[in-house]
């Protein structure tokens, strides 16, 4: 089964890099979608049918916080799986993305092994086999 | 600057150019690699309960476009417009979240601001390199300037 993913962050370097990574994770990828804010993340979700989201905190218009919160009051979109891709690094604020529903969370910079490990496992589950 | 700070600077500017871009750091340079050259500044501010400060970060535009290369694998006709400019914003916001976790732990929490650009005439990178509150390193033989600004509460 492909996966549709949308990748939300303001940086184009970081969408595309995230994307590139993708690529290489041996996932069947379908559609690939891009968000800048959490504003235009809601509104590819109302578009689209996205199986997961990876998206950043730090962002101008709506930040990756707010984004996780409106897609929990959601009914559709509550239980797509986030992955959350960011520079934070305090342990009160991961909890807390975790209390919200973050399934996983990763640190920038990244390795393409890390990234495919925990796309993988939240895809195809802790085998990461497909 | 501490010689302890710039050990810190070193550690994170390693970690983050090489896990990102696969780019080596050194911290042993060269004057003559510091020749002025038309650059670009990023900055981040940051605020939290141990200390607000900024993180700024200089390097040449060509470098910058090299790097932006790196990160997306891509071959310079391939990036999107402004590249350059997006990786080292990038750089300077990854860089600060690693020093912060670094200095005071991930117990500390901390806001970053969205981190900005602009442009730096040769002149201006002259007395960037003659002022003691930045530290100078090679980025694949490159000369990359950090500045960190902290005020302890």
């Amino acid at each position: 089964m492909a996966h549709n993913v949308l990748i939300v962050d303001d940086s184009v370097i970081i969408r595309k890099m995230v994307a590139r990574t993708l690529g290489m994770a041996d996932i069947e990828l379908g559609e690939i979608h891009f968000a800048e804010n959490g504003k235009e993340a809601l509104e590819k979700l109302d578009a689209h049918w996205i199986d997961i989201v990876l998206a950043d905190i730090n962002m101008p218009v709506m930040g990756g916080v707010e984004l996780i919160e409106e897609m929990n009051r959601r009914e559709l979109t509550a239980t797509i799986p986030v992955v959350v891709i960011s520079t934070e690094r305090s342990r009160e604020r991961i909890e807390a993305l975790r209390e919200r529903g973050v399934k996983a969370y990763l640190n920038k910079p990244f390795t393409p092994e890390d990234f495919a490990r925990v796309i993988k496992g939240l895809l195809y589950g802790d085998s990461g086999r497909h | 600057m501490s010689a302890q700070h710039n050990a810190r600077l070193l550690d994170a500017l390693t970690s983050v150019f090489e896990g990102f871009a696969f780019m080596f750091v050194d911290a042993d340079v060269d004057p003559d690699a510091l020749a002025p050259a038309p650059a670009l500044a990023a900055r981040i501010e940051y605020t939290g309960g141990a200390a607000d400060g900024d993180l700024e970060v200089v390097a040449p535009v060509a470098f910058c476009d090299e790097l932006a290369e790196n990160i997306l694998g891509a071959d310079e006709d391939e990036l999107p417009a402004d590249a350059g400019v997006g990786a080292l914003q990038e750089v300077v916001n990854v860089l600060a979240g690693y020093l912060l976790a670094e200095e005071y732990g991930v117990e500390q929490t901390f806001d970053l601001s969205i981190p900005r650009t602009r442009p730096l005439a040769p002149e201006e990178w002259t007395l960037l390199t003659r002022d003691d509150a930045w530290v100078a390193f090679l980025v694949d033989e490159s000369p990359v300037l950090v500045r960190q600004g902290i005020s302890e509460k």
